[in-house]
């Protein structure tokens, strides 16, 4: 009898595992913002390459999101590159990387008012949802890309990211050679290159005006005083994928394994940085 | 693919070494799977999965395999055997095209519902592919045979045809747009076959492209930009919808390459004009591929530079073309695309593929020597947004250059 509820019990276990929703297939870009007690973060189609935003309470669970197509993404082709993106007072600062013959990198940074968006346009195909992402106001011209494209026009371990709390500050990296560039609002203040070895992607995070490079595991850095020389500020304590939960609130940073997150949609975001977050010291 | 089966008479009893009885059977291939050192897994075009395991059935399944060349095929056959009365054990063995047989063994025979059932176990060809020498067998033809005469005479029992690709080399490793789909193998296989250089590899790849008709590898029209507003644009969205921009057929032709084996860095070319700020405002950002006519200039008094305006609302790229409200520049048929003759022609950027020193266009079938040889040669115009819904165009070339951002595919 015992055995065959020890069967009965392995089974519906293993039919719950695949009808749970909270499966690894939520595939989230690099970060979770915490603003105004609102979380978001994005996911990208596979197919048309745009973004869809999943916001909600910070106290509701992730799995209750409400999810909203905007006009933005990023390519698919390698190098993986994901979204870059951040939430100011409301708005989307982001850089729109969709690869199309009409989508302007120069023009790429871009944005957006999230109000605006609420209300979906379910009339329009995925085609003219790219045409409407080409056509989003400009944050700033792309110059950090093209500064990059100066020095070296042959990509190679190429790496960026967007973020904007007081004033936009992008990090862009190619070749080894990473800059840091700040917009103050008419033109953009590109640092000097700083030597690096990043091989995969990294999150821009910012503390008291100061920069800060996380990477896909959670190795923070920072360039010295000098400019001259990335600087390791804490060393990563695994090898699996992390993701940023960025408390705009708490002025507070966190790294959160990816499958934590994946598994864990059940839970609100709080509960999953209290279980299973790692808090960034500055 | 001839289903063949061969009905003897009489010949059994001599087969078998047993006499004066008469009785007909037949021999047949039920199912044929290679594998071995060097075995490419080919995926599907639409699904980018891998093809089964299995290459042929007698139910109709015709599936391809691929090599690298300097291997040895291996091959695992399925035959069922019809006969009143069977012996315990049968002689199989498989001449294949160019002399790359497989050898013969004596297999028992397993007794069933009316048949024999055998199976020749996987086992090696008698020589392999040759080392650095591409090719393409359409068909690979295996003659299945068994002895009688105690193994002085071979009888044709069967005979099975494949596709089956041989690479230069073992292909580059799969990313996420580069995979080994069957296309890409049929085309590159197909038109390089007996290559044994990269140079030699790339210039027969290349004529694929040059009568801007790419077919994919049951024939059908990979078309360049069938719809003006496609957002297709990674190889395995080329390949499952036969729609797309520029940038898939870049990879194609790409992809035809690094499928033998071919590390070629830093070759795939994005180009779009240098971010120049126009005299009238505004960074130059688009460029018009021939043909386009230009009429009145409307807006010559404010941006004599720039002085042709289209003006839209909403969505001016539709899927059979530009939608303008107002236009002093229209869209003509234009240059040939990949299975169209008049493709999207209005674009921020274009993505080529840059080997040895050449770009190679690939959805126009057309190659350069230099860069500014692109824009005098396939452009029209430069267009620059000025205001929000229209785009200012000028038809001097000299306004504007084009800049590449390279990278490896």
């Amino acid at each position: 009898m015992n055995i065959r509820l020890n069967i009965l019990s392995t089974l519906l276990f293993a039919c719950l595992l695949q009808i749970n929703p909270a499966s690894a297939q939520l595939k989230i870009e690099r970060k979770i913002i915490i603003e105004k007690e609102q979380y978001y973060f994005f996911t990208i189609d596979e197919e048309t390459q745009l973004a869809t935003l999943h916001t909600g309470p910070v106290f509701e669970k992730l799995n209750k999101a409400k999810k909203y197509k905007m006009p933005i993404g990023r390519e698919l082709n390698d190098p993986f590159n994901p979204l870059c993106f951040d939430i100011n007072n409301g708005q989307l600062i982001g850089i729109n990387w969709i690869l199309n013959s009409n989508n302007s990198r120069y023009e790429a940074l871009k944005k957006i008012d999230l109000k605006d968006w609420k209300k979906q346009h379910d009339e329009w195909t995925n085609e003219q949802w790219a045409q409407v992402s080409f056509d989003q106001a400009m944050l700033a011209p792309n110059e950090p890309w093209k500064k990059m494209l100066e020095v070296n026009n042959i990509l190679d371990n190429t790496f960026f990211d967007l973020i904007k709390n007081e004033n936009p500050v992008m990090a862009v990296c190619n070749q080894n050679q990473l800059w840091i560039s700040r917009y103050n609002g008419t033109e953009w203040k590109i640092s000097a290159a700083v030597p690096v070895n990043f091989k995969t992607y990294f999150s821009l995070i910012e503390n008291n005006g100061k920069a800060f490079l996380v990477d896909n595991i959670g190795n923070v850095f920072y360039v010295d005083e000098d400019g001259r020389q990335l600087v390791i500020k804490s060393k990563a304590t695994t090898t699996k994928a992390q993701l940023l939960i960025v408390d705009k609130d708490h002025k507070s940073y966190h790294i959160v394994p990816a499958e934590a997150i994946e598994a864990g949609q059940m839970l609100d975001i709080e509960k999953i940085i209290h279980e299973s977050g790692t808090e960034i010291i500055f | 693919m001839k289903y063949c089966s061969l009905l003897f008479i009489c010949f059994c009893c001599t087969l078998l070494s047993v006499s004066a009885q008469d009785f007909q059977y037949n021999f047949q291939a039920t199912q044929i799977k290679f594998s071995g050192p060097g075995y490419i897994s080919i995926r599907h075009d639409s699904l980018a999965t891998i093809y089964s395991t299995a290459h042929w059935r007698n139910s109709g399944l015709r599936e391809p395999a691929g090599f690298a060349s300097g291997n040895i095929m291996n091959a695992t056959a399925d035959f069922e055997f019809l006969c009143s009365k069977a012996p315990d054990s049968i002689t199989v063995r498989g001449l294949g095209s160019d002399t790359i047989n497989f050898p013969q063994k004596t297999i028992l025979l397993t007794p069933g519902a009316g048949k024999y059932t055998c199976t020749y176990p996987t086992g090696a060809a008698t020589k392999m592919f040759p080392a650095g020498i591409v090719n393409y067998y359409a068909p690979f033809t295996i003659y299945w045979e068994i002895p009688f005469d105690k193994g002085a005479t071979w009888l044709r029992a069967d005979t099975t045809d494949h596709k089956v690709y041989v690479t230069k080399s073992t292909p580059m490793i799969e990313t996420t747009s580069f995979k080994y789909f069957h296309t890409v193998l049929e085309l590159s296989c197909k038109n390089a076959k007996g290559q044994t250089t990269d140079t030699g590899i790339i210039s027969k790849c290349w004529n694929e492209f040059t009568d801007q008709i790419v077919l994919n590898y049951k024939g059908d029209s990979l078309h360049y930009y069938k719809t003006f507003n496609t957002g297709n644009t990674n190889l395995p969205a080329l390949l499952k919808n036969r729609n797309a921009q520029c940038y898939t057929f870049a990879q194609l032709f790409a992809a035809l390459i690094k499928i033998h084996g071919i590390s070629k860095p830093n070759n795939y070319v994005f180009i779009t004009p240098k971010p120049v700020a126009s005299p009238c405002g505004g960074t130059i950002s688009r460029f018009l591929v021939k043909n386009w006519k230009f009429g009145l200039k409307s807006d010559s008094t404010a941006c004599p530079s720039f002085p042709y305006k289209n003006t839209y609302t909403g969505f001016y790229i539709t899927a059979t073309g530009y939608v303008f409200t107002t236009a002093d520049a229209t869209d003509q048929t234009g240059i040939n695309g990949s299975c169209n003759n008049n493709p999207s022609s209005f674009f921020n950027n274009h993505q080529i593929c840059k080997f040895d020193g050449v770009y190679y266009d690939a959805c126009y079938g057309v190659k350069f020597s230099t860069l500014s040889d692109i824009k005098t040669t396939a452009f029209d115009g430069w267009g620059v947004q000025i205001y929000s819904n229209s785009y200012n165009f000028t038809t001097d070339m000299s306004k504007a250059d084009l800049e590449e951002t390279i990278s490896t595919f």
